[in-house]
């Protein structure tokens, strides 16, 4: 246990790190259905951030095969083909390419446990990065702006990505996929991270929702 | 895809659109995009160094410089799809001006080394050099030959040629900051320090009194790329780092010229010296003083003022917007012109008042229209004077909307005037405002007190018609004053009894010409021994202008257009025209020029002058022009002999 904690130590980013300095890995994946135990990835697609500057050119993006016949429910969620996914290189060696890619960044995504769960349950083991839930944050910081802010708003706080995507005005691309979801996600982190500070998040060890 | 939607957006701006595909997939893999909460300083002048050139993705920032008093003057404002940044990233290393955002702003950082390579693109790079510092000369000389061809000097952006006008002797400010050449590099820099200067000027003297003899200058970047970064000793003499011979304009030559030479030798600042007095050295011109030339034009304070959310914020630009005043005084931009870019500027605050009012007190019940009136009615104003308004709104048709229509305009005019006195438009003493309830009626009344003035008219009665003849729409539905206008002003033109008061308010006020040729001074009061340019001399003359513009069913009310439509409509011979033109030109410039003076000492502006602060000159063309007062005073008691005598 205690070797297990020395080795993760060192892929921990520095804990009093400004949290618009810190880097993120902003990701989303699409999946072959949301049972944790049976359904796997069919696509990956991530982006780096420095602070609140999304990186454009760091991005990864792949589709997985994930050797098993896709329902026509994803086919129409994804709108992936399954005859795009019979080339696709395997989960496995997918999730290698991928570890290789974020590093020890804080990993960043919209209800990133079930993205995180399901990259773990494949690895058969645990992620250390620090992980940060958008839609977590977003709602923690509205609840904060209307309570203390007074804020007028007084509808219920969305939840959806779309929903915030909207709140925020960020333009909407027309196609749609993993990385797209990634990049809108970033926009919103990209947000959340002028207010953070505000209501006292300013460093990476804050960041513990 | 994150690399297409990036592509997508450059494909859709310029310069990026002149690219091709490597070029933009090289932007797209090394961007980066960041947020900018509003009001947001992005960079600082001066103080950053620019790493990035900025694309607006989404959005709008504004740029500003400070002048020498630290005052932040509005430079200029871009919005998505144009970019920032470039000038500081190519020549200087430092940051030009403050960039702030007025919104929430997205933009993309594009890296300094993948400018560079882009830059190789001629057509990308032609652009941009182009695209900034030279954009408003291009911008300038374009407007300078528009009018040209109109045949009219282009009074609107007068401020933008200022770069073409101004003499560069007087753009240096400060006195000349200079070291000998054995000063310690430390030492220099430490007077750099405390004069806050970028560059200083190394040179001998013989003598306490003798001319200066520059040798060389010293830049911040010589500090660091010759001192710091090659690990030159600071305790050495500055003479071993200096640049030599030092790049010198004459004093006489326009900035515009200056501005060419820092481009063309990438430099940015030159060296004034006397070109008629030996090369005596003036002081230094830096590409900031030019910029600053530049700052304040109305197009940036329109562009501004569209923007403006609050009544603080219209006060706020309108305050900078007056600081161009005395510089288009100073540069020689006529009087005339002064009038109607303030003008310009004041309809536009009104414009945006009138809007706000009605978005705070709901949609006005029937359609109105906000006059103005007097001098700001002519477009004759310059520092901003008492307010003078009125609202004329439209005939309501029942009880009901009457009642309405009367409760909402008074909410409504008195927000405005409050609105106006908090942006420095002082209450009007003679009560001359739309919270008036006089002065803010269904066109119908309007119409009926019009006639009152005319068809019985009392001396009283006459002084406001000449306040309410130079009404002018300023805000709304302008048929309005159209409709009163077109039926007042026929009948008017008709009424013996109300043109002969006119006739005699016109010759009430003479010029200050006494005996043996010396002024009539006022004799008592706090202004003794100065005189009244207003009431002595711009305003007889309007008045009687104003009276032939009635007479002869002239519509227009800026007293020059009236003129001009005088000369058309054959009623006064083209000479005499010419000649109160000139006149009417020198009174204001005059005028302008001690009110310029006095705000400069912050003194409240006036129109009491005084004979000494004049020069020989300018009292010799004085007594003139009042000469053309006294003759165009004679002329009309001559025409309007018979209803003048009908007026008694």
């Amino acid at each position: 246990m205690l070797r297990r904690l020395f080795q993760r130590q060192p892929s921990l980013p520095n804990q009093t790190v400004a949290v618009d300095q810190a880097r993120y890995v902003v990701f989303d994946t699409e999946l072959t259905g949301l049972d944790r135990k049976q359904d796997t990835l069919v696509s990956i697609g991530a982006v780096r951030m420095q602070g609140r500057r999304i990186l454009l050119g760091e991005t990864f993006y792949t589709l997985v095969n994930p050797q098993r016949t896709l329902t026509s429910d994803n086919v129409k969620i994804h709108q992936i083909l399954p005859s795009e996914l019979v080339d696709q290189p395997l989960v496995e060696a997918v999730l290698q390419q991928f570890l290789a890619f974020i590093g020890d960044d804080i990993l960043v995504g919209h209800f990133v446990h079930i993205d995180i769960a399901m990259i773990e349950r494949v690895l058969g083991r645990k992620l250390p990065n620090r992980q940060i839930d958008t839609a977590r944050y977003y709602d923690w910081l509205e609840r904060n702006r209307r309570q203390f802010l007074g804020a007028s708003d007084t509808g219920p706080i969305p939840t959806v990505l779309f929903d915030i995507v909207a709140k925020f005005d960020i333009p909407l691309p027309g196609a749609h996929n993993a990385l797209v979801d990634a990049y809108l996600t970033a926009q919103i982190w990209q947000r959340l991270l002028v207010d953070l500070p505000d209501f006292g998040l300013s460093k990476v060890k804050d960041l513990k929702l | 895809m994150i690399q297409q939607i990036t592509i997508d957006f450059l494909r859709k701006h310029a310069p990026y659109d002149l690219l091709g595909d490597s070029e933009l997939t090289l932007i797209a893999k090394t961007a980066s995009l960041d947020f900018f909460p509003s009001e947001t300083r992005i960079y600082t002048q001066e103080n950053s160094k620019a790493e990035s050139l900025y694309l607006i993705q989404k959005g709008c920032v504004r740029m500003t410089a400070q002048d020498a008093n630290g005052q932040d003057i509005l430079m200029d404002m871009r919005s998505e799809g144009e970019s920032f940044g470039i000038l500081s990233l190519l020549n200087l290393g430092t940051a030009l001006m403050t960039v702030t955002t007025l919104e929430d702003t997205l933009c993309y950082l594009i890296p300094k080394n993948t400018v560079q390579t882009l830059m190789q693109n001629q057509r990308f790079s032609e652009y941009f050099l182009r695209g900034s510092t030279q954009r408003y000369l291009m911008r300038t000389l374009n407007e300078m030959r528009q009018s040209r061809q109109r045949g009219e000097g282009s009074l609107q952006t007068a401020p933008d040629r200022l770069i073409f006008t101004t003499a560069v002797r007087h753009l240096v400010k400060r006195q000349l900051v200079w070291c000998v050449p054995d000063t310690s590099i430390r030492q220099a820099a430490q007077m750099m320090a405390k004069h806050k200067i970028g560059s200083i000027i190394v040179a001998l003297q013989d003598h306490a009194s003798a001319p200066v003899q520059p040798l060389g200058i010293v830049t911040d970047t010589d500090l660091r790329n010759k001192v710091i970064a090659e690990g030159h000793d600071a305790g050495l003499p500055i003479r071993g780092i200096m640049t030599s011979p030092v790049k010198t304009i004459d004093g006489d030559q326009l900035a515009f010229e200056a501005l060419l030479r820092m481009i063309n030798a990438s430099i940015h600042s030159l060296l004034v010296v006397d070109g008629n007095h030996g090369n005596a050295v003036l002081g230094m011109v830096t590409q900031h003083d030019l910029i600053l030339l530049q700052s304040n034009s109305p197009l940036i304070v329109s562009k501004q003022l569209r923007r403006d959310a609050s009544v603080a914020d219209l006060a706020k630009t309108l305050n900078s917007a007056h600081q161009f005043i005395p510089l288009m005084v100073k540069e020689g931009v006529n009087p005339g012109g002064v009038g109607r870019v303030v003008a310009e500027v004041n309809d536009q605050v009104l414009s945006r008042l009138l809007s706000m009012a009605e978005r705070t007190l709901g949609a006005p019940p029937l359609p109105y229209c906000w006059v103005v009136l007097g001098s700001e009615g002519r477009k004759e104003q310059t520092f901003k004077t008492d307010q003078d308004n009125g609202l004329i709104y439209a005939d309501p048709n029942d009880e009901a909307q009457a009642e309405a229509a009367s409760a909402y305009f008074e909410r409504f005019a008195s927000w405005v005037n409050d609105a106006l006195i908090q942006c420095g438009f002082p209450r009007c003493p003679g009560n001359y405002m739309a919270s008036n309830p006089r002065w803010r009626q269904p066109l119908s009344q309007w119409r009926k007190t019009y006639l009152t003035w005319i068809n019985t008219p009392e001396p009283t009665d006459v002084m406001n018609a000449t306040i309410f003849f130079d009404m002018r729409p300023a805000g709304g539905d302008e048929s309005l004053v159209e409709a009163l206008l077109a039926e007042v002003l026929p009948r008017a033109q008709r009424a013996g009894r109300f043109m002969g008061h006119l006739a005699r308010l016109a010759v009430q006020n003479t010029p200050p010409v006494g005996f043996f040729r010396s002024f009539l001074l006022e004799s008592t009061g706090p202004h003794k021994g100065a005189f009244d340019i207003k009431k002595r001399g711009v305003m007889p003359l309007t008045d009687a202008i104003r009276l032939y513009a009635i007479a002869n069913g002239v519509r227009a009310t800026n007293t020059l257009e009236r003129l001009e439509d005088l000369r058309k409509a054959d009623v006064l011979a083209s000479e005499q025209i010419d000649e109160m033109k000139d006149t009417l030109e020198f009174l204001a410039l005059l005028r302008l020029k001690h009110q310029v003076e006095q705000a400069a000492n912050g003194e409240k502006p006036d129109n009491f002058i005084n004979p000494n602060e004049l020069s020989s000159v300018e009292r010799s063309t004085l007594r003139e022009t009042f000469q053309v007062i006294s003759n165009t005073q004679a002329d009309l008691s001559d025409r309007y002999r018979g209803f003048m005598n009908s007026a008694v």
